[in-house]
């Protein structure tokens, strides 16, 4: 296949992977704050996007290539990059169809394993990389935010009592418009720069920009672009997961999940430690519902989604390796045909994810609330609607 | 956790295991403690209105710098 075809479609191949990263992810930062009814589901996604926008043209610094140190650089080519990026693509259209958060980061990694292994040998993959790069982030991150979203919540509900004191719930509405606002920020920072830097590579590795070169302004905006019409398109399954199967999620606990969030991501970020959004927040969600008195925590859901954890990488890997033994020697009909067989499963995946639709109408609905509470219309009243109330 | 540490630099797993600590908890600690004075300045009207309002104020505020901070140290990184 001639090499600028080839390129055009890992450029398109990587604008899926980010929509569908977006999407995937918008309930990291809005599950909670639509949980709660602090904003109204399309409001919350709407803000996230915008700000998912915004942290995509913040800073560069992290626009290396994802892979960066997890297989050998010279190992990757255009039909590796493709490989993996299907891979991701797919398990994450997977995990949305079930309704389970996982990282879209680690799917890309895995995805970009299983096709360099098919195609350049065991040798050119780094198992030490993998183990701090993945695996430890993986086990600290929910641990992390975990254990501090249950010590804020504790604390939070000591000092304000908000058992006791009905309006102070409003308040922490607000609270969570800001804390949940910074988790879209930091979102769009790193996931949007991830796709950025496989764009990158993909130009260098066809001779388009010399090695070491910035991303060019095109792929900056499209990448914002991308993983911002994914945000708003909601990936209303996981928003449901996250707001209301894994534990019920009151005001005050949105917003201390939200804040734990936030105070994890930034703190790693500046250490250097690589960890998934999507981890963080799920640990947050889970650490909020131990830390209330009498909150129950749905383990079956919670032991499901670490299982997708857990699966992650070695499913996209799969699934990339076979691509990658498929399209390694980047002929041109091969990749064509796992070019439509991709794109008609994703259709099947979104055909049959339409038999059981979930949306800004519905993904609020208590029948699948870990507790089977009714949350009254009142506590669901937007904040901004109070306010102009 | 030695094995950890052949894998990540345990000190920076340290620092960051604390610092989010104290940022996460002390923020929603003081974000509750305006949220309290709030309340008590809305709900108990009896109670000094201006000393509540204004130690609401200073604990967002605080929050505030915060925040700030923590956004400025990583981008400024």
């Amino acid at each position: 296949m001639h090499d600028v075809a080839l390129l055009l479609i890992v450029i398109s191949a990587a604008l899926i992977f980010d929509f569908t990263n977006g999407f995937h992810d918008t309930a990291n930062a809005m599950a909670t704050s639509i949980a709660t009814g602090a904003l109204k589901p399309r409001a919350a996604v709407a803000l996230s996007a915008v700000l998912n926008l915004v942290g995509a043209f913040l800073s560069l610094k992290v626009a290396a290539t994802i892979a960066s140190g997890i297989v050998a650089s010279g190992a990757i080519t255009l039909p590796i990059v493709f490989a993996g990026l299907l891979g991701a693509i797919l398990w994450n259209m997977i995990t949305w169809c079930v309704g389970l958060p996982s990282s879209s980061s680690h799917a890309l990694i895995g995805g970009v394993i299983g096709a360099t292994l098919v195609s350049a040998g065991a040798s050119a993959v780094h198992g030490h990389s993998i183990v701090a790069k993945v695996v430890i982030p993986a086990l600290l991150a929910p641990a992390l935010a975990g254990l501090v979203a249950m010590l804020a919540t504790r604390l939070s509900y000591r000092i304000a009592k908000p058992d006791e004191r009905p309006r102070s719930h409003r308040y922490f509405r607000f609270g969570q418009l800001a804390s949940a606002s910074l988790v879209s920020l930091a979102h769009g920072t790193n996931d949007a720069q991830k796709t950025m830097g496989v764009i990158t590579l993909a130009l260098i590795a066809d001779h388009q920009l010399r090695p070491g070169a910035d991303p060019p302004v095109w792929v900056i905006v499209s990448c914002g672009v991308a993983i911002a019409a994914g945000t708003y398109f909601g990936g209303w399954r996981v928003i449901r997961t996250m707001g209301h199967r894994l534990t019920r999620i009151e005001a005050p606990q949105g917003f201390t999940a939200q804040t734990a969030a936030v105070a994890v991501l930034l703190t790693a970020t500046q250490g250097g430690l690589p960890l998934s959004t999507t981890h963080i927040t799920s640990g947050a969600v889970l650490g909020t519902g131990l830390g209330r008195r009498g909150g129950k925590v749905s383990w079956g859901v919670a032991g499901t989604m670490v299982l997708a954890w857990v699966l992650t990488l070695p499913a996209a890997a799969l699934v990339a390796a076979g691509i990658g033994l498929i399209v390694g020697s980047g002929g041109s009909s091969q990749i064509l045909v796992v070019s439509a067989v991709a794109v008609a499963l994703l259709l099947c995946f979104w055909m049959w994810s339409r038999r059981n639709p979930v949306s800004a109408a519905n993904v609020n609905e208590p029948s699948d609330s870990v507790s089977g509470r009714t949350v009254s219309s009142i506590e669901r009243v937007p904040v901004l609607e109070q306010a102009a109330g | 956790m030695s094995a950890v540490g052949s894998y990540l630099d345990l000190a920076v797993l340290r620092n960051v295991a604390l610092v989010a600590l104290v940022a996460g908890v002390g923020i929603t600690a003081l974000f509750s403690v305006a949220v309290r004075a709030m309340t008590t300045a809305h709900e108990e009207p009896d109670q000094p209105v201006a000393a509540s309002r204004l130690l609401a104020a200073g604990c967002l505020l605080m929050v505030l710098a915060a925040t700030a901070l923590g956004l400025w140290a990583v981008l400024a990184k």
